[in-house]
């Protein structure tokens, strides 16, 4: 007889994949994740100024 | 105390602001005797600041309409060429504390709502709704329609004047109430435009035209728009001028193009090239028949409603051509690039998480992430109207141009 395995998923970025997981039962993880924007040289700059990115 | 702990503290006054404040809906009168510095010979329009030669088409016929619900031209030929003479000043209805949907024209004659903060003593101003179809704010200018605008102003405004008087209406709260009975306040105005009418059902009764203004509200789902727009504004003025703050106060477009301003940079717009919304069409048109986005009424997403609250209207999603998810979806992109969450207008579908409120450049520049506005499309030639809705945003370059212009002015 075949061994069921219990299923574990780690979902990145779009959460709407969460929610089917969810009303099933599944045991999932999600990582809020996108990818990095594309910023121009002077913008970037600027926000580390700031310290952000 | 370093640059970003300034950033952080002025924006948190900022968005306090905007959060705390109240508005009332206090009177109705002419624009030229409520908008302080309002004159005979100045014109209002949506959007940042644009010449009458540079108007797209509807906004220059409502532009030539107006004068002529003014009495100061006889017809479209002679109200243009009045308009290009240099004797009328243009002026964005943002500088004047006032807003207008779509081509917002607004003239001194004209009946507007007047909006109180009553939290912060500032007022703001729109003028009255005219319905959908062949209005002025799109462009029409046709003889019903200055019969129309000529009944507002001898019938609707004087009335609805006498029933705030005897009871101002807070338009937040109906606000609020809307978002919990499936509006998103930019697209849908269903819900709100009848607790309005309900609100001030008990004085305008008493009143002897009182059938004939009830009908003509009820009859126009939108109706709340007109009132809507200015009560943004007033919760958004007060949380203008504050030093350091990266927030966005206001957002609006003229058909050519999409100004933004920020708190922390008063008085200034940083602008790119509008483009016409995306979404669904009325039958007989199309994406070519599509004007630029125009109108103030992105004010709505500027204080977190409309396409940033997508997820509150389930039942718009269809007429702008998404489903349930990418409106959702639109809401947690809001969130993104918000400085937190309005303590008063909860979305249900949200886990009656408040709407995104405060639109922080700083957030927009480091994801890319635009706010979606949710706007009706109007076809760019003049007098047709409305002719589908859908989804437009901001050119990333207005926010681009914000920070660089933020860097300079606070020496980075």
């Amino acid at each position: 007889m075949k061994e069921e395995k219990k299923l574990k998923v780690f979902n990145v970025g779009t959460s709407w994949f969460v929610k089917p997981l969810e009303d099933q039962g599944i045991e999932h993880y999600n990582l809020d994740w996108s990818p990095p924007a594309k910023i121009d040289k002077d913008i970037s700059s600027i926000l580390k100024k700031l310290g952000r990115k | 105390m370093d640059i970003s702990e300034e950033i952080e503290k002025s924006n948190k006054k900022a968005f306090d602001i905007m959060n705390r404040g109240k508005a009332m809906l206090t009177d109705f009168d002419y624009a030229g005797k409520a908008i302080p510095g309002m004159k005979e010979n100045m014109i209002l329009h949506a959007g940042p600041p644009i010449a009458y030669s540079d108007m797209i088409d509807p906004m220059k016929a409502a532009v030539q309409g107006a004068l002529m619900f003014e009495g100061k031209a006889d017809s479209l030929e002679e109200a243009d060429r009045m308009a290009r003479s240099g004797d009328f000043e243009f002026k964005p209805c943002h500088e004047m504390n006032a807003v207008g949907p779509m081509a917002g024209i607004t003239t001194a004659g004209m009946y507007v709502a007047v909006v109180e903060n009553t939290e912060f003593g500032n007022k703001t101003y729109c003028n009255l709704h005219e319905g959908r179809g062949k209005i002025l704010r799109f462009g029409a200018t046709g003889k019903e329609v200055l019969e129309r605008l000529n009944w507002m102003n001898n019938n609707l405004g004087p009335a609805l004047k006498e029933v705030v008087k005897k009871k101002p209406v807070d338009l937040k709260n109906i606000a609020a109430e809307g978002v919990q009975m499936g509006d998103e306040l930019h697209q849908r105005y269903r819900a709100s435009s009848l607790l309005f009418l309900s609100s001030i059902s008990e004085n305008l009764l008493e009143l002897p035209n009182a059938k004939e203004i009830f009908k003509f509200i009820a009859e126009r789902e939108q109706f709340f728009l007109n009132l809507a727009m200015p009560a943004m504004k007033a919760l958004a003025d007060p949380a203008d001028g504050i030093k350091y703050s990266t927030l966005v106060t206001r957002m609006t477009r003229n058909g050519v193009n999409f100004g933004i301003q920020v708190s922390g940079l008063k008085g200034k717009w940083f602008t790119g090239k509008v483009e016409p919304p995306v979404g669904l069409f009325f039958t007989g048109f199309s994406q070519k028949d599509a004007a630029g986005d125009f109108g103030d009424s992105a004010i709505m997403e500027t204080l977190g409603l409309g396409g940033l609250s997508s997820a509150a209207a389930p039942s718009v999603t269809r007429f702008v051509g998404g489903s349930v998810k990418d409106a959702i979806h639109a809401t947690e992109l809001g969130y993104k690039i918000t400085y937190g969450q309005s303590k008063d207008i909860l979305i249900p579908a949200m886990d009656f998480r408040g709407a995104p409120l405060g639109i922080d450049i700083l957030k927009v520049n480091e994801t890319n992430i635009l706010p979606t506005i949710n706007t009706g499309i109007a076809h760019k030639q003049a007098g047709i109207g409305q002719i589908g809705g859908g989804i437009s945003h901001p050119p990333l370059k207005a926010f681009n141009d914000a920070l660089r212009e933020y860097a300079a002015a606070y020496g980075l």
